[in-house]
């Protein structure tokens, strides 16, 4: 897609910010975007208030370096999982960015999420669009100074709750509410609650489109992903053109116009302020108010809808729209098998785990009876919610011995034992040999985990 | 609002702070913004495989060190720190690049 910026945007766009009064829009899109809000923010709010097996649902237990989310519990063994998500998000954002644009952008960015509700908040507060634009150019009279602080009120109310919700991902909810009532919060948890409530505030509040324009890095590159069989929001210019009021009664083509009005509405219902009939532009998030406000107009006009629609770029040229292309079909490929993985992985995600560290002042030691000694620290990582019994033992070298301070070792539920274990081996050994410490359970889970490691002697022929 | 730069081939280089930052506040904050996400990746990655009170000396933390979450939080500060210099180091380069020698012409073989 050739997407022409009409306007070059100047380099200086930021000192001479214009500010976007987005005007108050209501369709079907819009209800689609509302109903996304609510659902996604009521998931952030909500999850951290979820109890699973008597301790919060989802936590990030950074203190103590374990991730609990409903029935599993991760450690950072497990980080690995975290990357395969990653890049499952990215290529499920990729996927959707080729089918249908800036989907994300449009219903599900916490950009954009959150900028809806203190948006809300201002309209509340403060008015409709042109009641805004009127008392930011009124003089400060009381009737301002009491709508100002009202929004204001609502928005660092509200950011501070958003800041608290968040610290309750790391530190138990329930710790945090009895701490918040003493008013006794830890020095970090102050710290990041502000520091998130402050960029809550910044970014929904103050910097909205803003954000999207300067800051994020996806509305630069997504332009990569899109094609002419892209779902992209699109202004009918055969249809619209040439542009014009007209009387209600009158039939635009006697006059030579177009059905487009030139009534303005897409543009002030634009978020980030764009007149959309300039065609596809870089600010655009596919929100698709634009296509709302229209269609209501349409309809005011007996005009039939779509004139701004969902459209690919094919489409619009009388060319078929093509859903399944190499580019979707490689990114939706590669996207099932992704995440068929990630189910098998964390299914068959080893519930122990050994880590072995040799001791970092010998190589090796020379027993009395010219037995050859290297000792190790070694950790078994119990990942499941019970405790479990250890025997340690050593593969790979024959008459090798392995020895510690005793015969088994129990590692408490979703803990670590460090364990300083001696390994033993007969005189005519030469060289450094491949071994593998073995932990085996000595009760019924049946438990096994073996680790590689490398047993040092002296060289020699 | 203010002119754009425009790149003079004829006079010798200079750099006024005007001419060579048009955009100074709008440049430190993508420097800034930048390197917070890297900084935020980076200390991801790093802390999921080390843990902050056993990177000291003989594995004992500092005594300023002495909890989880500090460490962490120094690291992020760090990272962010290290990555702010590199992006900013970039910024610099980028913005005060001179212009490349006019291309050779037929003109430069007689």
């Amino acid at each position: 897609v050739n997407a022409v910026l009409k306007d070059p945007p100047q380099r200086g766009l930021y000192e001479a910010h214009q500010k976007v009064y987005p005007r108050e829009v209501s369709g079907r899109f819009n209800r689609l975007r509302v109903a996304s809000v609510i659902a996604l923010l009521g998931l952030f709010y909500v999850l951290p208030w979820i109890k699973w097996d008597g301790r919060q649902a989802v936590l990030f237990d950074l203190p103590a370096r374990k991730f609990y989310i409903f029935g599993l519990t991760f450690f950072p063994q497990d980080f690995f999982l975290l990357t395969w998500l990653l890049i499952i998000a990215a290529l499920t954002l990729f996927f959707f960015t080729a089918l249908a644009g800036r989907l994300w952008c449009g219903y599900a960015c916490p950009q954009t999420v959150w900028t809806e509700i203190f948006v809300w908040m201002e309209r509340i507060t403060e008015g409709t669009r042109q009641q805004r634009i009127k008392l930011d150019q009124a003089p400060w009279t009381a009737n301002k100074i009491l709508r100002k602080s009202a929004k204001q009120f609502l928005w660092i109310t509200f950011s501070l709750f958003t800041g608290f919700t968040f610290v309750g991902y790391f530190t138990a909810i329930d710790v945090l509410t009895a701490e918040l009532v003493s008013f006794s919060f830890g020095g970090w948890e102050w710290f990041w609650m502000l520091f998130y409530g402050f960029a809550t505030y910044g970014n929904a509040g103050h910097m909205r489109e803003q954000v999207c324009k300067y800051m994020c890095p996806y509305a630069r590159f997504q332009g990569a992903m899109f094609d002419r069989h892209t779902l992209i929001i699109s202004y009918d210019t055969a249809r619209g053109e040439p542009r014009g009021s007209r009387p209600r009664a009158v039939d635009p083509r006697t006059r030579n116009l177009g059905d487009c009005i030139d009534c303005k509405m897409c543009v002030q219902v634009c978020p980030t302020g764009i007149d959309i009939r300039k065609g596809l532009q870089l600010e655009c998030i596919a929100c698709a108010a634009c296509i709302d406000a229209c269609d209501d107009v349409m309809d005011k006009m007996q005009y039939p809808r779509g004139l701004i629609r969902y459209a690919t770029q094919a489409s619009m040229d009388g060319l078929k729209t093509r859903v399944a292309r190499p580019r979707t079909l490689i990114y939706g490929a590669a996207l099932l098998l992704l995440i068929a993985g990630f189910f098998v992985a964390v299914a068959n995600r080893t519930l122990i785990e050994v880590d072995v560290l040799r001791d970092r002042n010998a190589l090796y030691r020379t027993l009395d009876d010219g037995r050859i000694e290297n000792v190790y620290t070694i950790r078994i990582i119990n990942k499941d919610t019970k405790p479990h019994e250890f025997r340690l033992s050593v593969d790979g070298l024959a008459n090798a011995r392995l020895e510690s301070d005793r015969d088994t070792h129990t590692v408490p539920a979703e803990g670590v034992s460090s364990v300083v274990a001696r390994i033993q081996v007969p005189a005519d050994v030469r060289g450094g040999r491949d071994i593998e410490i073995v932990a085996t359970a000595v009760d019924e889970s049946e438990y096994e985990s073996r680790t590689e490691a490398r047993f040092i002697a002296p060289a020699g022929p | 609002m203010r002119s754009t730069t425009t790149r003079t081939t004829t006079a010798a280089p200079h750099f006024s702070a005007a001419q060579a930052h048009p955009n100074l506040r709008i440049d430190i904050g993508i420097v800034v913004w930048a390197s917070f996400l890297t900084a935020c990746i980076a200390t991801m990655v790093f802390f999921a495989f080390f843990d902050p009170l056993l990177l000291g000396n003989d594995d004992v933390p500092p005594r300023w060190l002495r909890d989880r979450m500090t460490g962490y939080a120094v690291g992020f500060f760090c990272f962010w720190l290290v990555s702010g210099l590199a992006s900013a180091i970039t910024a610099v380069l980028v913005e005060s690049r001179p212009s490349e020698p006019p291309p050779i012409e037929d003109d430069d073989l007689k």
